[in-house]
């Protein structure tokens, strides 16, 4: 009797770790790809209709409700509204959180400079182009979104100074970017600089 | 061994139907949270200038809000509603744009009941809010706004009271919309003859038994095509034995940063005449091509509502709009618009042009 309860909790707690683990597995890969593909339909979908708001606009608990009102005033899919809302919840560094950290961080007061970039950081500035979600947005290498330009050689057309204040202030050269601030550190921003610059030629 | 087996073969058993069934359990829970009683307060304020090359109005300062709430309950209800005020010759005119209730059905189903705009054409449901439409004023095919227009609009932003259901597909890059709702419909407390004046604006009271029904089919290639199709009848007398019936053709281009958006729209009346019943005819169009410089957008739109006719007998000799606009864009949101307009009405030696400029503001 004993020995049929163990067996029957063995299996149990079996199938528990069994459903975490793949839960933890394909969530990871899911939330990227979702990221990724809520930015296509943020820029493509909703930007048929207005500019795109930039998400760091709202915060998690308020993007929920507006992407619902969303969904029901631009007849969105339950899977296309769930994409924007990962995209922008992922997005949306609180902006009062953001703005103290701005004054409070002199680690972001930030000056872009022409110098060529440290293309040793470009391994950990590819991991943040994935992190990011860049590709939702932006053809980088073979594959990626249309909503903004291709990063493939944006060094090289741009250049390095250009770059790195697209980084840091999204909208400096355009007030209706919907190009998220992520609030990056000087190092993360001269990270995926030396990444992207590693694409020129691409 | 045979026990080990088993243990394995139950608990992957176990995991796979745990797997399948929970994310669908889930399905409606989009985002990380999952708010009950959040409510959100948005929409859009607008301060401007109009001035006129004729009439005793010269020209004036307007401003308004549209202040929109939104309160969702749990994951799957939202109550929506939007209200405006603005000032209008010297009162503050209030109204109730909509106050609806979603309900999220599935995940490509939504039921909505209450006042809501109707899904009619594009410019009426999704562009007429003023940070989104890109001139300072509303094509004069509608008559939301005050128009120098020499015709009368053929429709006001089409909103009714009723039940609706709206249903979305996607196919790889296409996305298909469809919308169908029965409201309370068309009304007239007008004896005119031959043509009573069509009362349009929703009201919680219907003066027939017939209830209006519409519906609109939509296809997107986003971001470079739109086209829907949309219709919408109804009976407007006390008898229910005249119809109204509107339909339209709408669509929005996206190529090489120039976007183009275009709505046909025409209107039939049924009238009781001496020798039986009569149909009046009305129809209009309005495009706008706009393109991007920066923070710049100028904007080219022409309007144009085409003679009427009673039975081929023509009304009116139609009106149209050329309008030159400039926006500047200070956010996504924030504009400055300046619209210069000119307004001729054929057939009538008037001159209605005017110049509007106005700030929009979308929270």
């Amino acid at each position: 009797m004993i020995t049929h309860k163990n067996q029957t909790i063995r299996r149990v707690c079996l199938g528990v770790g069994l459903t975490l683990a793949l839960y933890t597995t394909v969530a990871a890969a899911q939330d990227a790809d979702l990221v990724s593909q809520g930015a296509k339909v943020y820029g493509n979908t909703c930007g048929s209709c207005h500019n795109a708001r930039s998400p760091l606009e709202r915060t998690d608990r308020q993007w929920t409700v507006i992407v619902n009102h969303m969904r029901a005033r631009g007849n969105l899919t339950g899977s296309e509204s769930r994409a924007v809302l990962a995209f922008l919840q992922a997005t949306n560094a609180d902006p009062g959180v953001q703005a103290l950290a701005q004054s409070a961080d002199d680690d972001r007061v930030f000056e872009a400079s022409d110098a060529p970039p440290d293309l040793g950081l470009a391994p950990t500035g590819e991991t943040l182009v994935v992190q990011k979600a860049c590709l939702g947005c932006h053809i980088i290498g073979p594959s990626g979104g249309q909503v903004g330009p291709s990063l493939n050689g944006t060094v090289d057309r741009k250049g390095v100074r250009f770059v790195r204040r697209k980084l840091q202030d999204p909208t400096f050269d355009n007030a209706t970017s919907m190009m998220p601030n992520f609030g990056l550190t000087n190092e993360q921003v001269e990270a995926i600089t030396a990444y992207l610059a590693t694409l020129n030629g691409k | 061994m045979a026990t080990n087996r088993q243990s394995l073969r139950f608990g992957v058993l176990l995991a796979a139907g745990i797997f399948l069934v929970v994310p669908d359990l889930l399905g409606q829970n989009i985002g990380r949270i999952i708010p009950t009683n959040e409510v959100v307060l948005t929409g859009y304020g607008t301060v401007g200038w109009t001035g006129r090359t004729e009439g005793d109005k010269a020209n004036e300062f307007t401003a308004s809000v549209s202040p929109v709430f939104l309160w969702q309950f749990q994951d799957r209800v939202l109550f929506e509603a939007e209200f405006e005020f603005a000032l209008q010759e010297g009162v503050t005119e209030t109204g109730l744009e909509y106050a609806q209730i979603d309900f999220i059905a599935s995940d490509n189903v939504v039921l909505v009941a209450g006042k809501f705009l109707l899904p009619f054409g594009i410019f009426g449901p999704e562009l007429h809010p003023t940070w989104i439409n890109k001139f300072p004023t509303s094509p004069p095919l509608y008559g939301h706004h005050v128009s120098e227009f020499g015709a009368e609009p053929l429709l006001p932003i089409l909103a009714d009271v009723g039940v609706a259901g709206q249903l979305a597909l996607t196919s790889g890059r296409v996305r298909f919309g469809f919308n169908a709702y029965a409201t309370n419909g068309p009304s007239t407390d007008d004896a005119g003859v031959p043509l009573p004046e069509l009362e349009l604006p929703a009201s919680s009271s219907d003066n027939n038994t017939d209830k209006a029904f519409g519906g609109r089919i939509d296809f997107q290639l986003p971001p470079f095509i739109r086209v829907n199709v949309s219709g919408y009848n109804g009976d407007y007398d006390d008898q229910n034995t005249l119809d109204f019936t509107t339909w339209s053709v709408a669509t929005v281009v996206r190529l090489a940063g120039v976007e183009i958006v275009g709505e046909y729209i025409q209107t039939r009346q049924e009238v009781e005449e001496l020798t039986g019943i009569s149909t009046f005819k009305r129809d209009g169009l309005w495009a706008q091509a706009s393109y991007r410089i920066g923070p710049w957008e100028p904007v080219l739109r022409w309007t144009q509502i085409f003679q009427s006719d009673l039975n081929g007998v023509i009304q009116d000799e139609g009106a149209w709009q050329a309008g030159f606009g400039l926006d500047y864009w200070f956010g996504p949101s924030v504009a400055v618009m300046g619209g210069y307009e000119i307004n001729r009405e054929r057939g009538v030696e008037i001159d209605n042009d005017r110049i509007v400029v106005h700030v929009a503001f979308g929270f």
